[in-house]
């Protein structure tokens, strides 16, 4: 936390970046999963499948970490 | 984001999803078991796709003319229309029917090893995933069955856009992944619904997109057709229809193509007079030759009486959009875990338009100009 960084009171705002950095990094995986799988056989295939996997983590994550009302820790400055 | 965006947002949200709710949840449940129908298939003993031992018949095998003749042999009267070839089993398909141009529901698919020049009888059908096929692709209602689906399919397009419009000032003083389980059921709903539909953005826009495509697909050939593979044969003296008593060699026409396209294996033989081919030609459809390519044909255009090639032209860009679409709506072309993460991620949907429905089943009086604010302010842990 950065000293004196002005108190709002309300919780941490996140610009547009912060809301969807990791959406676009799912986004970006699962896009390049689905056209990998395409390509070809064999090492491509894996990669498609460990890329695509990524949005069910994400959920299986989310939902050990189910009932905390969390948000960004960092105070906005 | 202004108050008033957010409202329209809103209500195009809402709008764009209770329309194509009902028919979101039937494509849903009834793709799910489609994307293993092949290994449905093998469980009923019907895929001879691995059963059978052999060369590929893309590749080699008894001549294509003594096939067609053994498959007429067995519909006395009718005509050839389609000869399909598989690229991994002597598997080859025929498909006959009365006239050249009859309707699909006439035709009569036949299957063959060209290993041995066996014929495997006609296909089987009538069975559940058949059933289940047809109603996830018109409903048994034909063509405006198909393009009402089609018409959903752009609706949940929408959907899934404005929902990510409206999760960004949602979101804004929430972590990614907050499910707020210990605040009442609606919020705790809320942040199912939202979670579940960011991550499988965008898998969902694909394959939803994919499909719109695949509904629209029969008048993209159509202009295909009446299009480039016009100008193609007007180039040549144009098309005077070529009667079925009349078609030439087969085998001749594959080995003229072939010195056009050398080293490509033909997906399948569009007879003259149907809806894939010319009234006097011999359309063979070619895969790519790298894996990339696999799924975009290019037909050549072999004058069915004569043997003479006309012309070999990949399809315009529209239409090798849809050839590729095609295994990107299915999810069958990565093997079985790719099959089953398609159907984790259609599990995904199910949970994000039936949380949907139960948001707006529960709602209480004067609800949208409270979302809104809720919207407009960003969710916060202590909203409930």
């Amino acid at each position: 936390m950065k000293p004196f960084a002005p108190s709002q009171g309300r919780r941490a705002r996140q610009g547009l970046t912060g809301v969807f950095a990791l959406p676009l990094v799912l986004f970006g995986a699962s896009l390049a999963g689905l056209i990998l799988g395409l390509t070809g056989e064999g090492a491509p295939d894996v990669l498609a499948w460990a890329l695509l996997s990524l949005p069910v983590f994400a959920v299986c994550v989310a939902w050990r970490r189910r009932g905390r009302s969390s948000s960004p820790k960092k105070d906005p400055t | 984001m202004r108050r008033s965006t957010i409202r329209t947002w809103y209500l195009v949200h809402k709008w764009s999803s209770i329309v194509p709710t009902v028919f979101l949840l039937m494509l849903c449940l009834t793709g799910l078991p489609l994307i293993f129908h092949d290994e449905i298939e093998a469980l009923e003993g019907v895929d001879y796709e691995t059963a059978l031992p052999g060369a590929p018949s893309a590749e080699s095998g008894v001549p294509l003319d003594t096939m067609l003749e053994t498959a007429l042999a067995e519909r006395p009267g009718e005509v050839p229309l389609f000869m399909a070839f598989s690229q991994e089993s002597p598997l080859l398909t025929v498909t006959t029917g009365p006239t050249p141009d009859a309707a699909s529901e006439d035709m009569t698919l036949l299957f063959f090893d060209r290993a041995t020049g066996e014929s495997l009888g006609p296909a089987p059908g009538g069975g559940v995933m058949d059933f289940l096929l047809q109603l996830h692709t018109d409903m048994f209602l034909g063509q405006p069955g198909m393009w009402f689906l089609g018409v959903m399919g752009g609706l949940f397009v929408v959907a899934l856009v404005s929902g990510t419009v409206l999760y960004a000032p949602f979101m804004r003083r929430l972590r990614f992944g907050t499910l707020r389980m210990d605040k009442s059921r609606r919020v705790g709903r809320l942040d199912q619904h939202n979670l579940s539909g960011i991550v499988i953005l965008a898998w969902a826009l694909v394959v939803g997109g994919t499909g719109v495509i695949n509904a629209f697909a029969d008048p993209l050939t159509d202009a295909w057709r009446e299009g480039e593979l016009a100008a193609m044969t007007a180039e040549h003296g144009g098309a005077k229809a070529v009667a079925p008593a009349d078609y030439g060699s087969l085998d001749a026409a594959m080995a003229e193509a072939h010195t056009v396209l050398p080293g490509r294996n033909p997906q399948f033989i569009a007879f003259p007079g149907g809806g894939w081919s010319t009234a006097r030609h011999y359309a063979v459809f070619f895969q790519g030759d790298r894996p990339l390519t696999e799924h975009l044909l290019t037909p050549a255009l072999i004058d069915a009486a004569s043997g003479e090639l006309v012309d070999a032209r990949a399809m315009p860009a529209l239409n090798q959009a849809l050839m590729m679409s095609k295994p990107l709506h299915f999810g069958d072309y990565g093997g079985l875990p790719l099959k089953a993460l398609w159907a984790l991620l259609t599990l995904a949907t199910i949970w994000v338009l039936w949380t949907g429905v139960l948001l707006w089943w529960r709602r209480s009086p004067g609800e949208v100009e409270r979302r809104v604010a809720e919207i407009h302010g960003g969710a916060e842990g202590q909203l409930a």
